[in-house]
């Protein structure tokens, strides 16, 4: 066994999930703060178009995005003239990441920012705070602790994207095949050595996320605390 | 002098409440109290004041500046109209130091980065307050006068035009109370800063003074010839309960 059957897939995924994180975050730190605390019909539909990737099967997610990014899809045909391909490619792969993974820093990001209390965001506006400065500076670092966990649970949901991944960047090695899609290939191929290899460092992986995210929450309340 | 006439409206049928002021305050005192009941509307014409909730309709103008005027379509933001509110419970940003804190109006962007000359500005407002020596605590270590004192120093660091206070006092402990009401009164009449005080306690009425709005249900006036009223009672606590229920009674007689 080579051991590019291992750093290949694992490196990939780390770059697929990574990128999707970071876009994911973005996006829905934006959506979050336009839409905490708004009630009514609009931010109602926004908030349920948001969640939408979280309970729809992958495939399905894929399949739009086919649509939408495709070669004669609505956005793909114009963006193919400029050379720009999405399908069967790694953007392609990260595009779908960050669409299944928007949700959950997208949910986690809402609840932690509507937590955060209003009074010192009343606050830091009598001081003459502008509304950019207030989330960043007051209501962000206030509700860091909520969104740094949406992160996490992101990025290890990102490291094990497999439908719409699959549907969009296809299982190229080396290319797009991340580790779930290795472990996949590896065990129809009856490579079962690799796969169990492969399954024990996804796993490993995960608990060592989870448990570092743990450990950085910790740390960050002993740096507060330190003179 | 402080020009108010605001309308607010909350609510459907049974659960709802009209904020109905108009008055002018600020003429011949420095300080002005707006007293009355929890629920009267005491702390939404602060809001409205400092900009933090926008009234139906109305106007507000502080000398010539004209803050709100529905009629017009002016409605200033929060961060322009210079007016410092102290909160209840202080509102100090738990995540910055107490420097950080006071530095906030200041500081360009991330209050994480101060000048020298801000922090020496903001030591000088510390030192003032007998406060230096807290500089670098967070808020969740001081006392309740201690944050007090880092609220207001906070809110006088950007400069007000005008200082709210909602019940500066209710926080703290019956002896604390005591004294810095005197601390605190003296402090505001050597800076003449006006200054608009929420509360429930008719001691504050009697240290502070000035002119008294009483508040009940929403609708709200000015207490005319308060001294003469007061000196037919014994106490300020009867004087005042006295004229809320003149007040309350008026109320209902209109409301029949």
């Amino acid at each position: 066994m080579e051991l590019s059957t291992i750093t290949q897939p694992l490196m990939l995924s780390l770059k697929v999930a990574g990128f999707a994180t970071v876009f994911s975050f973005l996006l829905a730190i934006f959506l979050a703060f336009l839409l905490a605390r708004k009630s009514g019909p609009l931010p109602a539909c926004i908030d349920a178009f948001c969640t939408l990737p979280l309970v729809l099967p992958p495939t399905v997610i894929g399949y739009y995005l086919i649509l939408v990014l495709g070669r004669r899809g609505l956005i793909g045909q114009t963006l193919a003239d400029f050379g720009i391909n999405f399908i069967f490619s790694l953007k392609g792969a990260v595009v779908a990441a960050t669409l299944v993974i928007f949700p959950l820093i997208y949910k986690s990001a809402r609840a932690a920012l509507e937590q955060v209390d209003e009074r010192l965001e009343n606050a830091a506006r009598t001081l003459g705070a502008s509304e950019l400065r207030v989330l960043l500076t007051i209501s962000l670092p206030l509700a860091s602790k909520g969104i740094f966990a949406g992160i996490i649970l992101a990025f290890a949901r990102g490291m094990g994207e497999f439908g719409a991944t699959l549907m969009v960047a296809g299982n190229i090695p080396g290319k797009t095949q991340t580790l779930s899609l290795a472990i996949y290939a590896a065990f129809q191929a009856g490579d079962d050595a690799t796969a169990t290899l492969l399954v024990l460092i996804t796993s490993l992986l995960c608990i060592f996320l989870l448990l570092s995210a743990e450990m950085v929450l910790k740390l960050s309340v002993y740096l507060r605390r330190a003179p | 002098m402080i020009r108010l006439t605001l309308c607010k409206h909350f609510g459907r049928r049974k659960h709802s409440f009209s904020l109905n002021v108009d008055y002018t305050i600020g003429c011949s005192s420095q300080f002005a109290i707006l007293f009355g009941p929890s629920g009267s509307g005491k702390t939404l014409t602060l809001h409205c004041l400092a900009g933090l909730t926008k009234p139906d309709q109305g106007y507000l103008a502080i000398d010539e500046q004209v803050l709100f005027d529905s009629a017009q379509n002016i409605c200033l933001k929060a961060r322009h109209r210079h007016i410092g509110y102290m909160f209840q419970d202080y509102a100090l940003f738990p995540h910055l130091t107490v420097l950080q804190n006071v530095c906030y109006p200041q500081t360009h962007f991330f209050p994480w980065i101060i000048t020298k000359k801000q922090r020496e500005d903001c030591l000088a407002i510390l030192d003032h307050l007998a406060i230096d020596h807290l500089a670098k605590r967070l808020p969740e270590e001081l006392s309740g006068g201690q944050r007090q004192r880092v609220a207001l120093a906070r809110a006088l660091n950007a400069n007000p035009q005008l200082l709210l206070l909602d019940e500066p006092f209710s926080a703290l402990d019956p002896l604390l109370r005591e004294r810095l009401r005197y601390e605190l009164r003296d402090i505001l009449c050597e800076l003449k800063l006006p200054t608009v005080i929420i509360t429930h306690d008719p001691d504050d009425v009697d240290c502070f003074g000035g002119e008294i709005v009483l508040y009940a249900k929403g609708s709200a006036n000015i207490v005319q010839d308060y001294e003469s009223k007061r000196s037919k009672y014994a106490t300020t606590t009867q004087c005042l309960l006295t004229l809320l229920e003149k007040k309350t009674k008026l109320y209902k007689v209109i409301a029949i």
